[in-house]
């Protein structure tokens, strides 16, 4: 045993010796710059989109998957001619209302289409509906709130407007649009565009209410910020969470309301289809041929789970507190 | 003293609040030296902030200057259009705020923060240059790895290294006059410590004015040339620190020096008596005399001027009235 602890000290003087030994002041000054020149290559990362994307797809698996899936969907959606040997719009009577099978893989609906095809064809107008008017909005929503918000002359103005377009029954507000515009994809763009903003609007001003009175807000006036830098650069990145969540929680209202406006006549035009307007063409099939509800039905879900799934990745991985 | 960097004269701050009118700064007149350091004292309330709020032009509705000029450097800032004097604030005066935890933007990193003051003054600067010139003022405000810290939020600092980010931002224009509203109210003592001697060092170094508000007569004593005591929007005594302790004149300041804990005495604390009065009903007369244990009868119903006791060392007390003035009790 004592032998034991003897040897231990021994090696252990010996270190410290050889270490006494080896390194003069000099050396040891070098032996330290060095560790601090090594030290400063292993740096975090600096914060780019890049490498904010991959920690999301590596920490938080559901939001990777989403990404995947929404990356398949939107190329599906553009490759569909591809993807497909029938024609969305031909007619074919001898083949209405099959089941799923290997030649038709989502069966046929009452005119016989193959609905795999229509579903693919579809989605080009329910993505973009899903995305272009939601972000239109969004933008106009978040500067309106914002000005709304900061530069309270403007409040009374501006938030009296939003009342008015939350007021009125959204769907009837579009319908008018789409009369006096005419019935065309982009005229869907424009009147979802017109009463999505306000919805936006009302929570960043909210947001900017509470943040413009936060003392760093304070402190970029003392040091001479213009309002406009303070807004975009100090009080937008701070509401960019809930902005998120609103993002991905906006885009199946904007599909669904495209559906509404198709089944009343005034959105997509039959033969073209779009996955609202499927739905709702299959109801009176439900109980003798589902799979023209399911399947169109399925897609929704799809892309709005992957979209939120992936909105809550996002939104944690802006957040500066979980770097 | 025609010349002082900052001059302000007469400066009326007011509130016009739903219960009436609320004099936050009434007639006050502070001067302020190139290169000097000013103290102002006071209790919460009296006045003092909103003094430096109405200099930087950070003050909220209701608050509004109605009266009295702000020269810095010969220009009247009260009289100046909003543009040109955004331009001079953080570049030749900036602000070193309270709270160091709640003053800087959460989600954007400090060095940003830092450089985006520097951009902001500095147009002809690019980017990159920006950056190393934030990383060296950070060098200069002790910033261990400043470079590291650079890319940091500011969750990730310590409340001690978040004000000499503060600081470090208040700094980096190279200002001429830099006002610090309690600067280390918020920190503890060995940190308190740190950052009084690090703005002391600065402001030796490059030679910038500061106005440094508190309540704490320990900074004042260590770190100011001149002190200003105010009381409920008024100045109340001001002088040079030296005379100021060596010879304490306005039963207030007596006060407030007596209220400072002192390791040796085993007697209990001293407290002035009362509360700050309410702002909306100032005593009639002068406004320190329901609480003044010297008060006279002649107190409660005229408000005294300021007197000048000795050369630069003024009281607002009839107790140092020349003339007719009586010896204190």
């Amino acid at each position: 045993m004592a032998s034991f602890e003897q040897a231990a000290s021994l090696a252990a003087r010996a270190a410290v010796a050889s270490v006494k030994e080896r390194f003069s002041p000099e050396e040891r000054t070098a032996a330290i710059e060095q560790i601090e020149e090594e030290e400063l290559k292993y740096l975090p990362a600096p914060d780019t989109i890049k490498t904010k994307l991959l920690t999301m797809c590596r920490e938080n698996r559901a939001a990777a998957v989403s990404a995947a899936v929404l990356a398949v969907m939107a190329f599906a959606i553009i490759f569909a001619d591809k993807l497909t040997v029938y024609d969305p719009n031909a007619v074919n009577l001898m083949e209405r209302l099959l089941p799923p099978s290997g030649a038709h893989w989502c069966g046929t609906d009452d005119l016989g289409r193959d609905v795999f095809t229509r579903i693919l064809y579809g989605g080009r107008v329910s993505l973009l509906v899903g995305v272009i008017p939601t972000t239109i909005s969004m933008v106009i929503g978040v500067i309106l709130g914002m000005i709304s918000g900061y530069i309270r002359r403007t409040e009374a103005v501006i938030m009296r407007l939003a009342d008015i377009v939350l007021a009125f029954p959204s769907i009837v507000l579009a319908m008018v649009v789409m009369y006096t515009l005419g019935a065309t994809t982009t005229n869907i763009f424009i009147a979802l565009s017109m009463i999505g903003w306000a919805k936006t609007a009302r929570v960043v001003r909210s947001q900017t209410l509470s943040l413009r009175e936060q003392e760093f807000v304070e402190a970029a006036r003392g040091m001479g910020v213009r309002k406009w830098t303070i807004m975009f650069r100090h009080i937008l990145p701070n509401c960019l969470p809930s902005l998120i969540v609103l993002f991905t929680l906006n885009i199946p209202d904007a599909i669904l309301s495209e559906a509404n406006l198709s089944f009343l006549g005034v959105g997509t035009q039959p033969p073209d289809s779009s996955w609202g307007l499927m739905v709702s063409q299959a109801r009176t099939f439900a109980q003798s041929s589902p799979w023209m509800l399911i399947f169109p039905s399925l897609a929704i879900l799809i892309m709005v789970l992957s979209l939120n799934f992936l909105g809550d990745g996002l939104r944690d991985v802006m957040d500066p507190h979980t770097r | 003293m025609g010349e002082a960097l900052l001059q302000i004269r007469d400066l009326h701050t007011n509130f016009y609040t739903r219960e009436g009118l609320v004099r936050a700064v009434d007639g006050v007149s502070i001067d302020i030296e190139a290169g000097e350091s000013v103290g102002i004292v006071g209790e919460s309330g009296c006045g003092k902030s909103m003094t430096a709020m109405s200099l930087m032009g950070l003050l909220k509705r209701p608050g509004k200057v109605d009266e009295g000029r702000i020269l810095f450097d010969g220009q009247d800032l009260t009289a100046m259009a909003s543009g040109e004097r955004r331009r001079l604030m953080g570049n030749r005066i900036s602000m070193i705020f309270q709270e160091p935890m709640t003053s800087l933007n959460p989600v954007t990193t400090v060095g940003r923060q830092v450089r985006e003051a520097l951009l902001l003054h500095r147009k002809d600067m690019s980017r990159a240059q920006a950056r190393d010139r934030v990383i060296e003022v950070f060098q200069l405000v002790g910033i261990p790895d400043a470079a590291k810290r650079y890319g940091e939020y500011p969750h990730q600092l310590s409340g001690g290294l978040r004000q000499r980010v503060m600081i470090a931002m208040a700094m980096v224009c190279d200002p001429a006059l830099l006002i610090a509203d309690e600067p280390t109210t918020a920190l503890d003592v060995t940190i308190e410590a740190q950052i009084l001697h690090l703005m002391k060092q600065l402001q030796e170094e490059r030679g910038t004015a500061v106005m440094m508000i508190t309540h704490n007569l320990g900074v004042v004593a260590q770190f100011c040339t001149r002190l200003y005591v105010m009381y409920a929007g008024k100045v109340m005594e001001s002088g040079t620190v030296r005379e100021i302790f060596k010879n304490v004149c306005h039963p207030y300041t007596e006060g407030l020096m007596r209220s400072v804990p002192d390791m040796k005495s085993r007697e209990r604390l001293y407290n002035i008596r009362g509360m700050v009065p309410s702002m909306l009903h100032l005593p009639r007369g002068c406004r320190f005399c329901p609480r003044c244990p010297y008060s006279m009868a002649r107190c409660f119903e005229r408000e005294p001027d300021l007197y000048e006791q000795s050369p630069g060392h003024f009281v607002r007390c009839f107790l140092f009235e020349p003339e007719k003035g009586e010896e204190k009790p």
